[in-house]
């Protein structure tokens, strides 16, 4: 009994692995980088259509689910019927694993042919030789783009991505319990004092524009120090501190603090074009936007992030993939990702036909374009710390302030 | 002094009911004891039971609701759309629900399998064979117990993606297959797997063998014929742990494999609940929890006799 | 016994040559297979701990890594990382007695809770083992993420369920409203340990203890009953019997148990990496989530390797100090 147990085990499995490794080699044929015939690379091919079928691998970190995933499938599904011969693979992978993903690949010689992303590790990655320059590819259609999607992937002089989306953080209020829309850092706080709730995010990058705009701060200096501890940053920092006393709520959880905003627990929400899609949902007529508070430093300058479609460097279809990306960036894409997604495209020939995707789109041109430096990249933690410790008690503003300029100092060797 | 005498050998008798093992048909519990055990005992099957009842009610809330407001078991509206939608559509990526599950179970069947058929020479070696530097080979297996997998990550990345094959006019890349994984997974759990079976190995009498060999036997056949049928419940065991650890194995995976059609279940859960994920679908993470937790329960149910035994008698001697 | 004995020895070795390789042929697949994935990327991490290595050296075309020697190990060890709130020596104390705390309680829970189920003529005996095998059996990134769900503050059900026991109390919930894993403060202010490493202890505990009794069970039933009875006739009470002939018994069986629950304890990466992230401001990180965030965040991959060195020091060390400490006290003689 206990024999034929395990043969009968040890077969099922035995045939199992049989069939998967039959099944494998043919659905593994399509491995990401491929040795191809160079014709589709002849400068010609984009203006007649190029019959010879291409094939090419993109990826995304959109959420599951969310209205951006739904723009991309949207755009292939027309761009295959405008271009029957190319065949697009689009992987989805996990935020959090996409930027380690694409660079262990494409270091490791494979990789998909692009994949989008806001320019977060744009600095890194160049210096690495990750993605690949595309002067040459673009060179002569990039009308109808903005010189702030241009500069913010591009590094000293050259292009990298062709950029899409422009991000900054605003503040989403709910119309039907907010009249009048903070303008000023008091008018906020009298709102709250009345009441009224506010959901912040205890993090840097969506604190940025406070720190810096409204109060008047600057985070680093030419040489690339860290130099928020001269003023500006402190009387955010208490500013913060007050705004959670009088009843702001601050939340590190994504996921919860959009619920909490979306079910009506919530006023107000800061947080950026990303969620516009899927708070018009929830919402309807009752979202509204606005930038985020002026302070008496000025403007709030919050960071401006650019999408765009980054290009690999060990591709042999780059051209196919850069005309694919200037089409899901171009007029016609974009104005799917205006509508569909809600997102703010940096395009001067789309105009939103939602007034809050153009308040975004007002939102990001006003806005700090994120810089590239190594330096600037030590600044998320010491800084989110920071926010995270002052919203916990954890010590004074000037304190907190000066511990992190003084990790970032270290850290970056200054 | 006689009453102290008998009252503490009353309470000792009561007590000793608890310290002394059962060996079945004895004496029956007195009814104090009884219901008093069963109320602890009961207490701690409702904490065990707890949150797996909750991943279930999530699992039937309609809503992807992350704010029930309330401790309710059974959601109002409960239906099993969350479990439609995960079956039609369990990730953003291109692959069916099925294609993941058979990806999940050739995977942890072949890692389980692989790590104790390699595992069980090795381990009788140790266990029974005297050569030199037998204390140094047993101390550098031990070793790489304590070093995480997830710290080889970049080497064995590095490593297997060296192994490229052209097949037809494709080309077959080690790494990026569920080959590769399932080689990665292998480092760790083959050492695991030697040490256990060795463990269990030393509690089977050798005089078994040695009477097999005075009967006539090689060393291979006594191996083959006496002890290997012995051992079943250590096998069963150690391979249902090298399931059990590959089935809910997601790091490598995505480190390593970029075509959706090798993806595998716990991936796709991964995908649902990463750092940055905007807001979770919790109703649709908790059915796909329960679908991917009810594969193991099966093959431990079907494996439990044989992996009760191989845990309880093999750790007794360590 | 003898006679046998070395009848065996010498099938087994013996002058000819294929005999005296027998024991290296049995030892060929698994060392074959672990040489190639497993020591040599230990011995490739071992390497990468010594440079800088990092994303610019992945290529196989790009240049090779600075040699360092011990600078990384160096670095760690003084805490100038640049990363904020990291204290290496805070989080190896914090490591450790996470590891130590939790064994302990996984270990007594489980004799416990063994002996009870030991008991003679206890009802439903077979509905509670079954029952507590289910932490076993469910994967762990699912306890982590459900877990986080019922810790919430707001409508975790942990804080909903300590809100009903206090209205039947009469305590107010707002005392329930407990932030379980963003809280910095210190709950009890001399113990330097955040609420987050308690719901962790919580969860871990529920994770752990069933794989503790199930050793410990089979344990007990092999202990002879005459054992029991020849205490009883000396005298010894029922207490007396559990610590005087249970508990050493339990012994052999329950070290090796508690050595895997130490070197698995220690690494406890998903549960922590989900369930707190390594707490607020890193208050509840171990050795390896740090590990872990170089690589996935930062990508240093030197450092990361030196990480894992030091984790495979430590534990070395911690696995032979308990051989150690055991044998030392092993005393027993049955």
């Amino acid at each position: 009994m206990k024999k034929q147990l395990w043969i009968g085990l040890s077969m099922m499995l035995l045939a199992a692995l049989v069939l998967g490794a039959c099944g494998t080699p043919a659905t593994e044929a399509p491995a990401p980088v491929e040795p191809q015939p160079a014709a589709t690379e002849a400068p010609a091919a984009t203006e007649a259509p190029a019959m010879e079928p291409v094939e090419l691998t993109i990826w995304h970190g959109y959420h599951t689910g969310e209205a951006e995933e739904q723009t991309v499938n949207q755009i292939l599904e027309a761009y295959k019927v405008a271009h029957p011969e190319v065949t697009v693979n689009v992987l989805a992978v996990p935020f959090d694993q996409l930027f380690n993903k694409w660079e262990t690949e494409v270091a490791a010689g494979g990789g998909p042919d692009m994949f989008t992303a806001p320019n977060d590790n744009l600095g890194n990655e160049i210096r690495g030789g990750l993605v690949a320059a595309i002067d040459e590819l673009v060179a002569g259609k990039l009308d109808g783009f903005t010189q702030l999607g241009i500069d913010g992937v591009s590094y000293e002089g050259k292009m990298y991505a062709v950029p899409g989306i422009a991000k900054a953080v605003g503040l989403f209020y709910n119309k039907s319990t907010i009249a009048s829309p903070p303008t000023t850092t008091d008018e906020l706080m009298a709102l709250v004092k009345e009441g009224k709730k506010v959901i912040f995010r205890p993090y840097g990058y969506h604190l940025f524009g406070i720190f810096t705009g409204a109060f008047g701060g600057t985070l680093l200096d030419e040489t690339g120090k860290c130099v928020a501890d001269q003023g500006g940053f402190a009387d955010a920092f208490a500013y913060l501190a007050e705004l959670q006393a009088a009843g702001a709520m601050f939340e590190p959880d994504e996921g919860k603090a959009n619920t909490m905003f979306m079910q009506g627990e919530a006023d107000m929400i800061l947080t950026g074009p990303w969620m516009l899609g899927t708070f018009k949902e929830a919402l309807g007529d009752n979202l509204g936007a606005v930038p985020l508070p002026t302070g008496p430093g000025g403007t709030a300058t919050p960071l401006t992030g650019i999408d765009g479609w980054y290009i690999n460097p060990n591709s042999t279809k780059q051209q196919a993939a850069v005309d694919l990306a200037l089409y899901m960036f171009g007029p016609e894409g974009a104005k799917v990702y205006s509508d569909v997604a809600g997102s703010p495209m940096a395009r001067t020939d789309v105009t939103a036909s939602d007034p809050l995707v153009a308040e975004f789109a007002a939102i990001a041109s006003a806005g700090f374009p994120r810089p590239q430096s190594v330096e600037f990249g030590a600044w998320w933690g010491a800084f989110d710390d920071a926010s995270k410790k002052l919203l916990e008690n954890q010590g004074t503003p000037a304190e907190l302030v000066a511990a992190a300029c003084a990790s970032m100092n270290t850290a970056n060797n200054k | 002094m006689s009453e102290l005498a008998t009252s503490r050998s009353r309470s000792g008798a009561w007590f000793s009911r608890f310290s002394r093992p059962s060996r079945g048909g004895g004496r029956r519990l007195p009814l104090l004891q009884q219901l008093l055990l069963q109320l602890v005992l009961g207490l701690v099957a409702l904490t065990v039971l707890y949150p797996v009842l909750w991943i279930l009610s999530l699992s039937f809330d309609p809503t992807d609701n992350l704010r029930p407001t309330e401790l309710r078991l059974i959601p109002p509206g409960a239906s099993v759309r969350a479990y439609e939608k995960v079956i039609e559509q369990p990730t953003p990526n291109p692959v069916s629900f099925a294609r993941l599950a058979f990806n999940s179970l050739r995977l942890s069947g072949g890692v389980a399998l692989a790590s104790v058929a390699v595992a069980v020479t090795a381990a009788y070696a140790f266990s029974r064979l005297r050569f030199k530097g037998r204390q140094v080979l047993m101390l550098m297996v031990l070793t790489v117990l304590m070093l995480p997998s997830i710290a080889t990550l970049a080497a064995l990345f590095v490593l297997l993606n060296r192994v490229q094959i052209p097949i037809g006019d494709g080309l077959f890349n080690l790494r990026n297959s569920l080959w590769g994984v399932g080689l990665a997974v292998l480092s760790t759990q083959l050492p695991f797997a030697i040490w256990n079976l060795k463990g269990y190995l030393d509690t089977i009498p050798r005089e078994l063998e040695e009477a097999a060999v005075i009967d006539g036997c090689t060393v291979n056949q006594a191996f083959l014929r006496v002890t290997l049928p012995l051992s079943v419940p250590a096998l069963a065991v150690t391979g249902f742990l090298g399931f059990m650890s590959t089935w809910s194995e997601f790091a490598i995976s995505w480190q390593f494999l970029t075509n959706p059609q090798d993806f595998t279940l716990t991936m796709s859960l991964y995908n649902m609940v990463g750092q940055y994920a905007g807001s979770v679908p919790w109703s649709r993470f908790a059915a796909m929890a329960i679908l991917i937790a009810l594969p193991v329960s099966a093959v431990y149910l079907y494996l439990q006799k044989y992996i009760l035994s191989g845990l309880t008698i093999g750790s007794v001697k360590g | 016994m003898a006679t046998t004995e070395s009848a065996f020895q010498a099938a087994a070795g013996g002058k000819r040559l294929t005999k005296r390789l027998s024991p290296y042929l049995y030892l060929l697949p698994a060392l074959l297979v672990m040489v190639v994935i497993t020591f040599y990327p230990m011995g490739f991490q071992a390497y990468m701990s010594l440079t800088d290595y990092g994303i610019k050296n992945l290529r196989f075309d790009a240049p090779l890594p600075d040699f360092l020697a011990l600078k990384n190990y160096i670095r760690i060890a003084t805490t100038d990382l640049g990363l904020s709130n990291f204290d290496f020596w805070k989080m190896l104390g914090f490591n450790l007695w996470w590891t130590f705390s939790n064994v302990i309680v996984h270990v007594s829970m489980g004799i416990v809770i063994a002996v009870a189920l030991n008991t003679e003529g206890l009802w439903f005996k077979r509905i509670y083992r079954a029952i507590f095998i289910v932490p076993i059996i469910i994967p762990q990134i699912i306890i982590a993420n459900v877990f986080r769900n019922m810790f919430d503050p707001d409508y975790g059900a942990i804080n909903q369920g300590l809100t009903l026991l206090g209205q039947l109390l009469r305590i107010s919930p707002e005392l329930f409203q407990i932030r379980w894993i963003d809280q910095v403060d210190f709950p009890i202010s001399w113990l330097p340990l955040t609420l987050s490493y308690f719901a962790l202890l919580i969860t871990n505990v529920w994770l752990g203890w069933p794989f503790m009794t199930i050793v410990a069970t089979g344990a007990l039933q092999s202990i002879p009953r005459e054992l029991y009875e020849a205490a009883e006739i000396d005298g010894a009470s029922g207490p007396q019997q559990f610590w005087r002939v249970t508990l050493p018994l339990l012994r052999p069986a329950m070290v090796p148990a508690a050595v895997y629950g130490i070197v698995v304890t220690f690494n406890l990466f998903t549960l922590i990496y989900f369930l707190s992230g390594g707490g607020p401001i890193r208050r509840t990180e171990i050795l390896l989530t740090a590990a872990f965030r170089l690589i996935n965040e930062q990508r240093l991959y030197g450092l990361a390797a030196a990480f894992s060195v030091y984790i495979f020091l430590i534990l070395l060390g911690l696995t032979l100090l308990t051989n150690y400490i055991t044998r030392a006290t092993e005393s027993y003689d049955v």
